[in-house]
């Protein structure tokens, strides 16, 4: 019986380099058939040429790595499976390289026999080899085998160079980087075992709130399109909904005074800590460790900082409004706005709660009249449906709305007041306010007139409910041409990659205009177009604008599952509030950063870094460090946080996680960091940083530092900029 | 061109890591100009977050009798928080009639006090306006935003914003406009010894965080040999934050880490500086404040190698959240805290610089007069905040005092949450001019300033 330990040494399948250094694991492997006939097309770029290289013989790629006998050539980090013996199906790719004195210095592949046939003809090209075998595109398809773009450079007089790439982000970027023209599909590239699992981490890091290896393993036998498809149908875990305590007094209404008399129980909503949002915080990091439903965690989460409330009370009503964005993932985008919009929580943060109309020279509040403007729907811009600025004929941005029609939006909010508390009569100017359930509507408290907006796409005659007002005027909204783009732009950023090219937006909003079924806003749709996208899925992403910045929530998550960590919820939530994102509390209506932060103050959108300061690199290492070592040095009241505390209901602190999976890879440094490889960075680990932390793992003596070491490699891998990053 | 390599200017990057090359000193193109502009003198603000609410009404209690009667009528001793008359360390405010009690474990601030060195601002807290009892209650006078919620009140103390909209704090709005009087030097003016709460981020200044104690970068491990260890992963986090990379994301997070990692280069040998005289004061303490406050003195005692002249500092102790069990906890944290500010005085005197540096405590809250069950107390709001150094005008209290009675004028509820009289932003104010800071330059640090009268306390000479 093959232990735990010895079957999650094979996470993923043996790559090349394991497979030559330990034979004996590789016989213990039983997961996924061998693949002696697939090598790997390795990518080289030559910065003096600005030419790009593949090549799939293990020799010749160590000698270009070497330097000797031909200097000048770096691996780019790209590359694709291909066959290296030739069987049905597959194409013989025919290599040349220019005759010297005759031809251009460069090589030509391709996997046309035609195309071989004839070049083989001319002097000025050299056939050298057949460099490998691969299946080829039927009309452009490839099945389930990867695309291989190919573009070409030529700079018109003696120039000219072919890059081959299954990125389809860089091969898009080849254009703006080269001048390359773009050639399409021309090989379809099959995926190892280890590609396949590389993947699916990279499916964890953008659709759940961290990949595990039992993650791994579940979707390598579906597929991640049945993964997701399952995952959308599934809605399983639900904020705990504390109960409504009875103020006693007028006064203590007012001041919702704490009941502290032990046992403090949840059904006394004046606890201390339920004033807090506290409470529903650590249950977000709980329920991350372990709820099936897990895209819909992610998704309610992205959606938690564009739909934004943040008060930092109230807490009795606070899971009754995280619970909406939770319930509302999968449906329609009007739904959730609407359900986001009557909100109690959002009516008293964005001031629209008993909002009435002008009246004594006062006008009707705007703040939300104006923000679910620039924030949740159309943007202050004009888009294209790829999410670039339209511009008019004079180049200039084209505005989305102006004071007038945040003025007429603020008319139609009118008329809607706090539900009333349990048991007590509603009344539109009611003293007690209540934040579970909608607001409610009184058609008497509600702006009469007509109103128009927005170049007429809002117009609502005379004596319109309120309700019906509201409702259609947030659904001129949805309808509005801005909205696909600019909504869908923003859940890629939260998802995939903060820079997304305009192609992706396109697609995705698309989607957003029409789920194929005539449905407008099907967020089940788009999301599932975000995540099975081309740009998001493969085995690693090279472009250098890809990727985007893990923010504190989700590095933290991840580290809980990933290294299966027993949490009550504190030190996590402790954590990211150091982090500058405290969960559940957004500084503004802005979210805890910017979504249209720029990298340096420059034009690369990184939101994620708007919290990210000189500082915060070492932070996330402490906080590592703590979360390794529970460390038990100084004591801060507010970071105290690793072991169980008194206020927080079932505590069992957050200790040190044992790593046992782990543990048995801790007498060979060499498998142990391809382990660290394997799971946080999907396969993608430099030389260099494999070489720093084999060595730094090897000076601590085993076995009687093997924990050391499975620490000092984990520490090390998931401090580095490296994981940081999640691409 | 090379496409593959990401194209992120950095000269901050280039100007940090060089100049942490220099032996310190950090050059910048334009310093020699910007110098002739710096201050003259070097002044320094340190504020000590009391985290958790202090309960300021067991820290100084009347000691005349008719008060201290009052106060044991309610405060009795069988609530289990009342400290006797005997043990209290008697003050004589200058210009108060009546007598004044420092808790027992407070007798070095009492020391201060009569030192003239120490003044005491009553009755400070969050306001959005001058109010009253009857305004707040009957005629709905705006009130800051969720009082009595440790989350809400201590963002409102640190960012002078009682609506919760602002996520900068006013230490770090100090930090922004910092710029001129260090004469452009890169190193941050503002230095956290206790992470990254609200009171130090700024809207343009990024403030350095350092851990307190030996170390700087990365924690103990504990156990076996943790300084080998340490140091092994140090250096190989270092090499790998340095491995050049072309992904522009992981480039700019290297960039920021190793900024970081640059500054506290400069940072860690003044910290391992073991012939510090500043250090000397502290040998005998070994509470947390302690070691924040000793490390505090170090950084101001090195204060050449960052050629600073204005700096902020912020340290924090707590929890101060009695609400049980007080007379123990909150009697270790004040011995604990008046030990940490004598030693720091004492450290800051041996310099020459105690005319220089000026302490003040912050706390979210004060806590009900009226004792809660279990031999403790409850959110408050009004409290007592000290300001120490030898340029404060000492020996006197500052501001109003509530009337102490339940259900009198100044109590809000019933249960003893006075009413503040000052408002933060009256008390910060009152130090950020002594520190430097114009009065046209006040809004932008304390916006809702002018919703108060008098905006300098006078407790600095």
């Amino acid at each position: 019986m093959r232990s735990r330990g010895q079957l999650q040494a094979c996470f993923g399948h043996m790559s090349g380099m394991c497979r030559v250094a330990l034979p004996a694991i590789l016989a213990l492997c039983a997961i996924g058939p061998a693949r002696a006939d697939l090598g790997t097309a390795i990518e080289f770029y030559n910065p003096q040429l600005n030419h790009y290289f593949i090549t799939a013989f293990p020799e010749e790629a160590a000698a270009l790595d070497a330097g000797t006998p031909i200097q000048g050539w770096v691996r780019t980090g790209g590359q694709f499976s291909v066959f290296t013996a030739p069987a049905d199906g597959l194409s013989p790719v025919c290599r040349f390289v220019g005759t010297p004195g005759l031809g251009i210095s460069s090589h030509f592949y391709t996997a046309d026999a035609g195309e071989c046939a004839i070049v083989r003809t001319m002097p000025a090209w050299t056939f050298e080899a057949i460099a490998f075998y691969i299946p080829t595109p039927i009309n452009g398809n490839c099945g389930t085998n990867w695309p291989v773009y190919r573009s070409y450079y030529t700079d018109q007089i003696a120039d000219a160079n072919h890059r081959f790439t299954v990125d389809l982000t860089a091969y898009v970027r080849m254009t703006q980087r080269r001048g390359d023209i773009p050639e399409g599909v021309v090989m379809c590239a099959p995926l190892s075992p280890a590609e396949i699992d590389a993947d699916i981490v990279r499916l964890g890091e953008q659709a759940t709130m961290g990949p595990t290896e039992a993650f791994v393993s579940e979707v390598r036998g579906k597929g991640a399109a049945a993964w997701v498809d399952e995952q959308l149908q599934m809605n399983l875990t639900r904020y705990t909904q504390p109960g409504w305590y009875e103020p006693q007094t007028t006064m203590e209404a007012m001041l919702c005074i704490n009941d502290t008399t032990p046992p403090i129980t949840p059904e006394k909503f004046c606890d201390t800590n339920k004033k807090e949002p506290f409470p529903v915080a650590w249950e977000f990091f709980r329920q991350a460790k372990t709820a099936p439903d897990q895209l819909r965690l992610r998704m309610a989460h992205v959606w938690h900082q564009i739909f934004v409330v943040s008060l930092l009370s109230r807490t009795y009503a606070w899971a009754e409004f995280e619970q909406r964005l939770r319930d509302g993932a999968f449906g329609s985008f009007e739904n959730l706005l609407v359900s986001y919009a009557l909100s109690p929580q959002l009516g008293a943060f964005q001031n629209w709660v008993r909002n009435i109309p002008e009246h004594d020279g006062i006008r009707p509040n705007e703040n939300f009249a104006r923000e679910v403007m620039q924030l949740m729907t159309i943007g202050v811009n004009e888009l294209n449906e790829d999410g670039t600025p339209r511009l008019d004929a004079n180049g200039q941005l084209v505005p989305t709305y102006g004071q007038a029609d945040i003025q007429t939006f603020a008319r139609v909010l009118t008329g809607f007041t706090f539900p009333s508390q349990p048991g007590k009569p509603l009344d539109f100017w009611g003293a007690q306010q209540y934040f579970i359930g909608d607001m409610i509507p009184f058609d008497e408290f509600h702006d009469q007139g007509v109103k128009v907006a927005l170049n007429g796409r809002l117009y609502l005659g005379p004596g319109g409910g309120a309700m019906a007002d509201v409702r259609a005027a947030l659904k001129v909204l949805v309808d509005h041409p801005n909205t696909p783009p600019f909504i869908s732009k923003q859940l890629i950023q939260k998802t995939v990659t903060s820079s997304p090219t305009p192609g992706y937006v396109a697609r995705v909003a698309a989607v957003f205009k029409d789920n194929g079924a005539g449905v407008r806003g099907d967020l089940a749709a788009v999301t599932r177009a975000i995540l099975l996208d081309p740009e998001a899925r493969g085995a690693r992403k090279i472009d250098p604008e890809y990727g985007r910045l893990r923010e504190p929530v989700l590095f933290w998550t991840a580290m809980i599952r990933g290294l299966d960590v027993a949490t009550d919820g504190l030190a996590p939530q402790i954590m990211v509030g150091g982090s500058l994102q405290e969960l559940f509390a957004p500084p503004t209506v802005f979210s805890y950063y910017p979504a249209d932060f720029t990298l340096s103050g420059g034009t690369v959108p990184g939101p994620e870094f708007g919290i990210f300061t000189t500082a915060e690199f070492v932070n996330r290492a402490n906080g590592v460090n703590n979360l390794l070592y529970n460390r038990d040095g100084p004591w801060f009241w507010w970071t105290d946080a690793w072991g169980p505390q008194g206020f927080v209901p079932n505590a069992t602190g957050t200790p040190s996680p044992t790593l046992e999976a782990f543990m048995p890879d801790a007498a060979n440094p060499d498998v142990l960091v391809e382990r660290m490889n394997r799971l946080f960075l999907h396969g993608t680990m430099k030389p260099d940083m494999r070489q720093t932390i084999v060595t730094a793992v090897t000076k601590l003596a085993a076995p009687s530092q093997a924990q050391r070491r499975v620490k000092m490699a984990v520490n090390l891998t998931l401090v580095s900029a490296d994981y940081q990053v999640q691409k | 061109m090379d496409p593959q390599r990401s194209t992120v200017d950095s000269p901050r990057r280039r100007r940090l890591l060089k100049a942490a090359a220099a032996s310190g000193l950090l050059a910048a193109v334009q310093r020699n100009l910007a110098l002739a502009q710096a201050a003259p003198d070097y002044r320094a603000l340190v504020c000590i977050n009391l985290a958790g609410g202090n309960d300021g009404e067991n820290m100084l209690i009347p000691y005349d009798s008719v008060g201290y009667q009052a106060y044991a009528a309610v405060r009795t001793p069988q609530s289990g928080i009342n400290i006797p008359q005997a043990q209290l360390q008697p003050i004589q405010p200058a210009s108060l009639a009546t007598p004044f009690g420092f808790h027992p474990a407070c007798a070095p601030l009492k020391a201060l006090f009569d030192q003239k060195k120490l003044a005491v601002v009553a009755n400070a807290g969050t306001l959005v306006q001058p109010s009253t009892r009857a305004g707040l209650e009957t005629q709905g006078a705006p009130r800051p935003a969720n009082l009595f919620s440790h989350s809400d009140q201590t963002l409102a103390v640190h960012s002078a914003d009682v609506a919760g909209f602002t996520r900068t704090g006013w230490g770090g709005r100090i930090a922004d406009g910092l710029d001129p009087a260090n004469g452009g030097v890169l190193f941050p003016p503002l230095i956290t010894l206790a992470g990254m709460m609200t009171f130090v981020a700024g809207r343009t200044s990024i403030p350095l965080s350092v851990p307190s104690g030996q170390g700087f970068t990365l924690h103990n491990s504990g156990g076996g040999n943790p300084f080998q260890f340490d140091a092994l992963r140090e250096a190989a986090l270092r090499q790998i934050i340095a491995q050049s990379r072309s992904n522009i994301y992981e480039d700019v997070a290297q960039m920021l880490g190793e900024e970081g990692l640059a500054a506290s280069s400069v940072v860690y040998p003044i910290l391992q500086n073991r012939s510090s005289p500043a250090a000397l004061f502290f040998a005998q303490l070994d509470s947390d404040i302690a070691r924040q406050l000793q490390t505090a003195a170090q950084l101001i005692e090195a204060r050449a190698q960052t050629e600073l002249k204005r700096q902020v500092f912020f340290v924090q102790q707590g929890s101060y959240d009695t609400h049980g069990n007080q007379a123990a906890d909150q009697g270790r944290l004040l011995g604990e805290l008046s030990q940490a500010i004598q030693a720091f005085q004492s450290a800051l005197t041996a310099l020459g610089l105690a005319n220089n540096v000026t302490t003040f405590t912050l706390s979210e809250f004060g806590r009900t007069w009226k004792p809660a069950s279990n031999a403790g107390t409850d959110h408050g709001w009004g409290n007592y905040h000290f300001v120490i150094g030898d340029a404060v005008r000492g020996g006197d209290f500052y501001g109003k005092q509530p009337t102490r009675a339940l259900n009198g004028p100044d109590d809000l509820g019933g249960d003893g949450r006075w009413i503040p009289s000052t408002s933060i932003e009256q008390y910060g104010a009152t130090l950020a001019r002594w520190f430097g800071i114009a009065d046209a330059d006040l809004p932008y640090i304390f916006p809702n300033l002018g919703a108060f009268a008098n905006t300098n306390l006078g407790f600095m000479g």
